[in-house]
């Protein structure tokens, strides 16, 4: 499957309808969780138009102007238009058309207030306050779509002493109780890589939210504003601990690698640089298939490993034992003799032998789409199978303002003298203006290697 | 019952984590989730850690109480006719079934998706599972560990000289559930809108690897891969964690334009630093990084977590204090807005637990209640949804089918 060609009415011709089929989504985010929020909405079936101004566009689409060298852009190329193919924004923004609007002036406001009125849900992660200065707050735009479902996504929630402050994913994860708990066991949490896992879940529980607002009112009729704390959503994600502390007073350390009771439990040196694989054992079957694989059945009779708390509590000197023989061996096909010996085993993958994996070929994790700059890639899919049918790709990332003739001309029906007009007076474009970036170059600033198997 | 999901009534046949936390989310907002427990043991995670008072009970287990609020309990052997024709006969009245055994199982038990459906045919069905109900991989076991190393990024997380990191608890189930919890809402719309279910194969490997965390583009563009980089150059793209004077510190500010640099010195409270020639350019930083080190590590270690925390806020720039769940339930934030809900179960008593994600403002649920004891609701969906009598319920207990 190619590029997304619609039949004007956001439906696309050949499919069976897809479960959001004739929902209209409009989107005023940018980052990781707020685009992410409606590209799982997208990939469901809805028409996600991503709404951004030459005057201001999504941050992770980086710069205009991009040095070469950079891992975000094909074979570190940024080509004339970087801000339409960097891999960040790639990577949230798949399903969804992309127009512009100046929001900062009254005539945008209006013209987007007229595409309110044909939508059926505004998605946007504004810092607290900022949709009721820019007059385009939930109460403003119900005036005009009283059905109208709106999501309010930000760090820390409409209310409560914080809800002013500014988050992103890295901080996130402090305050939400991740930082804390996954480090090395016998290091600090200063000493950890950052991640932006917050934002995943955020916009997971975002699109969820919205999808729960667009049952009520299929349910009702009724549409409602909602209101999300990515943080809030992130802390429901290490409950454990927490009911620790509610249960018990008892407050978690990092286990690293460690479980709680399985062990063997952890990432194990393999043959060759740098892979490893990890081995889980959970009961006593998966125990003696561990020590049969490993041609160590008498270890299942040595009492410091014959039980489960013996096993974890000798674990140290155990994963020694087990590390001796993986390092041997070569990861993956160590997992495939495990997994057939009943062991939960899996080679820790980088993201070439993730994309090459037979098993999600299989599965269709990834299609070949073309992208802005005209030329095909590989790309990621929904993770969702649905009546046989891997859920697809049906619109690449879309180029900067792309859409703005389809959705100003063929949904709003302006003319072509207004749509020119509106262009001239710099309320809309497909570029954005000046050099000046407003967001980082890349959203993993980490360093590469080329991959032997690539 | 009130709630978004309110007038959804779900079949909800998944033990362990990944299945009843994404049930849960449906729970917490109004549908009427219905528990199928293996009589007996009931679910797994009956026996996960953390315990009530340490004591391994399973109306005790921490885990289970918050992965199955506001759910309602039946047992039921599916493995026996009798039971599955019972769980035939709620599919009937059901809008969703989500059961998370292994690939093959509910056909076996004669509950496949076809026979579900028959004539009840707004009726869906989600099947999660570890690898999927099709590829080379189907029957191979996954734990968090393996899926987060195969499918997630932890190749690229952790220090260069050790081995790979894992995340912080679940994080590749969390995903999961919120895959499930996603796709069961979306077949819920459109059989109510089009009276015609769908089957969705969902399994925790593809959620994890559909995350944009681990997505694979910069290597389908270069041929490279991310990989562990420890905290190098960590405090010139001011990314990650760094310690305080009273714990520790993350923070997310990298590569964000001069802007972002003079909010950084004014929250340092010495805003001519962003036009010292060492200072006034993230090029310029880079080049003076031993300078740049001593003015910042100096000011984190002469301030507390909350002192800089607060000054973040004012000069508005990413930074949160690191957080244990002592420090998260003391908090005045999320006790001002009422995140942290007291719930009272009778193994345990009134417990505070982490609440919800979001507020629908024109949904609201109703409050929230514990999770089922095993097999507390057999009667009431039994009889009320099917309409046994007592002494038929009876002799299907004795039978051990329920």
């Amino acid at each position: 499957m190619t590029s997304g060609r619609t039949n004007g009415k956001g439906a696309i011709g050949g499919l069976s309808p897809l479960p959001l089929s004739g929902i209209r989504v409009l989107e005023l985010a940018e980052g990781w969780a707020g685009p992410m929020s409606g590209m799982w909405l997208g990939d469901l079936g809805a028409e996600v138009i991503k709404v951004e101004a030459i005057q201001r566009y999504d941050h992770a689409r980086g710069p205009v102007e991009a040095p070469e060298g950079l891992t975000s852009y094909p074979d570190k190329k940024p080509g004339p238009r970087p801000y339409d193919v960097s891999a960040p924004y790639v990577q949230a923004n798949r399903n969804k058309l992309a127009i512009t609007i100046d929001l900062s002036r009254p005539q945008g406001v209006a013209l987007f207030k007229r595409l309110v009125a044909l939508t059926d849900v505004v998605v946007t992660n504004m810092v607290t306050g900022v949709p009721e200065k820019m007059g385009i707050a939930y109460r403003d735009l119900v005036k005009v779509r009283s059905d109208l479902i709106m999501l309010i996504s930000s760090g820390y929630g409409a209310t409560g002493p914080y809800s002013r402050r500014v988050t992103m994913g890295g901080a996130m994860d402090g305050i939400a109780g991740y930082t804390w708990l996954r480090h090395y066991a016998d290091q600090t949490p200063d000493t950890i890589t950052y991640s932006t896992h917050t934002d995943v879940v955020t916009g997971m529980n975002n699109s969820l939210s919205v999808l729960m607002a667009i049952y009520h009112r299929a349910v009702t009729g009724r549409g409602q504003l909602i209101e999300t704390s990515g943080v809030e959503a992130s802390i429901q994600q290490v409950h454990g601990s927490l009911m620790d502390y509610a249960l018990n007073g008892r407050v978690h350390t990092s286990p690293g690698n460690d479980h709680p009771f399985m062990a063997p439990h952890g990432c194990y040196r393999c043959k060759g640089d740098d892979r490893w694989i990890n081995i889980t054992v959970s009961s006593q079957r998966q125990w003696q298939a561990l020590c049969r694989t490993m041609g160590k059945p008498a270890w299942s009779r040595e009492p410091r490993f014959s039980t489960q708390a013996g096993r974890w509590a000798n674990r140290g000197e155990l994963n020694q034992l087990i590390e001796r023989w993986t390092q041997s061996h070569d990861s993956i096909e160590l997992m495939h003799r495990l997994q057939k010996a009943g062991v939960p085993a899996g080679a820790v993958y980088d993201q070439a032998d993730a994309a090459h994996d037979p098993h999600w070929k299989a599965r269709g994790a990834y299609q070949t789409v073309v992208l802005a700059d005209g030329k095909s890639y590989p790309i990621a899919t929904p993770p969702w199978t649905m009546d046989g049918r891997r859920l697809a790709v049906r619109r690449p990332p879309p180029a900067f303002g792309q859409h703005n003739q389809y959705v100003l001309g063929e949904v709003l029906g302006l003319g072509d003298d207004e749509i020119a007009r509106l262009q001239a007076e710099q309320y809309i474009g497909d570029t954005p203006l000046g050099a000046a970036s407003s967001g980082p170059l890349s959203n993993r600033d980490q360093t590469v290697r080329p991959s032997p198997r690539g | 019952m009130n709630g978004a999901l309110a007038g959804l009534l779900v079949l909800d046949l998944t033990q362990g984590i990944a299945g009843p936390f994404g049930t849960k989310h449906l729970a917490d907002y109004g549908a009427r989730v219905v528990k199928i427990e293996r009589p007996g043991s009931g679910d797994v995670a009956r026996r996960l850690p953390p315990f009530y008072q340490d004591d391994p009970h399973p109306e005790k287990s921490g885990r289970f109480l918050f992965l199955n609020t506001n759910k309602q309990g039946v047992t039921l052997n599916l493995k026996d006719p009798t039971g599955a024709a019972l769980l035939r006969r709620l599919a009937q009245e059901a809008d969703l079934v989500v059961e998370s055994f292994r690939p093959g199982v509910m056909e076996r038990l004669g509950l496949g998706y076809g026979e579900l459906s028959a004539s009840n045919p707004a009726l869906s069905m989600i099947s999660l599972s570890d690898f999927g109900q099709t590829g080379p991989y189907r029957d191979y076991r996954l734990t968090e560990l393996v899926a987060f190393g195969l499918a997630g990024p932890m190749y690229a997380n952790g220090s260069p000289d050790r081995e790979p990191l894992k995340f912080a608890e679940n994080a590749a189930l969390g995903i999961a559930a919120l895959a499930l919890a996603n796709a069961a809402v979306a077949v819920a719309v459109s059989g109510k809108l089009t009276g015609q279910g769908r089957y969705v194969d969902l399994s925790i490997a593809d959620s994890m690897l559909a995350t944009t965390q681990n997505h694979p583009m910069s290597y389908f563009y270069t041929g490279e891969v991310s990989q562990r980089t420890g905290t190098a150059m960590r405090a010139q793209f001011l990314i990650g964690s760094f310690p305080c004077k009273d714990g520790y510190i993350a923070i997310q500010g990298a590569g964000r334009g001069e802007e972002w640099w003079q909010r950084f010195f004014r929250m340092l409270g010495q805003p001519e630093l962003s036009k010292d020639p060492r200072f006034c350019s993230s090029q310029a930083i880079m080049e003076h990084g031993e300078d740049f080190d001593a003015v910042w590590y100096s000011w984190l270690m002469d301030h507390t977590r909350i002192e800089i925390f607060d000054a973040a806020g004012e000069a508005r720039y990413p930074i949160a204090p690191v957080y244990t769940s002592e420090d998260i339930y003391n908090d005045p934030h999320f006790n001002d807005r009422g995140f942290l809900v007291e719930i009272d179960h009778p193994a345990t008593g009134p417990v505070r637990y982490p609440g919800l994600p979001f507020r629908h403002h024109g949904s609201p649920p109703d409050p929230p209640r514990p999770a089922p004891l095993l097999g507390q609701h057999n009667r009431e969906v039994l009889q009320g949804m099917l309409g046994l009598s007592s002494q038929e319920l009876g002799q299907l207990a004795a039978a051990g089918v329920v």
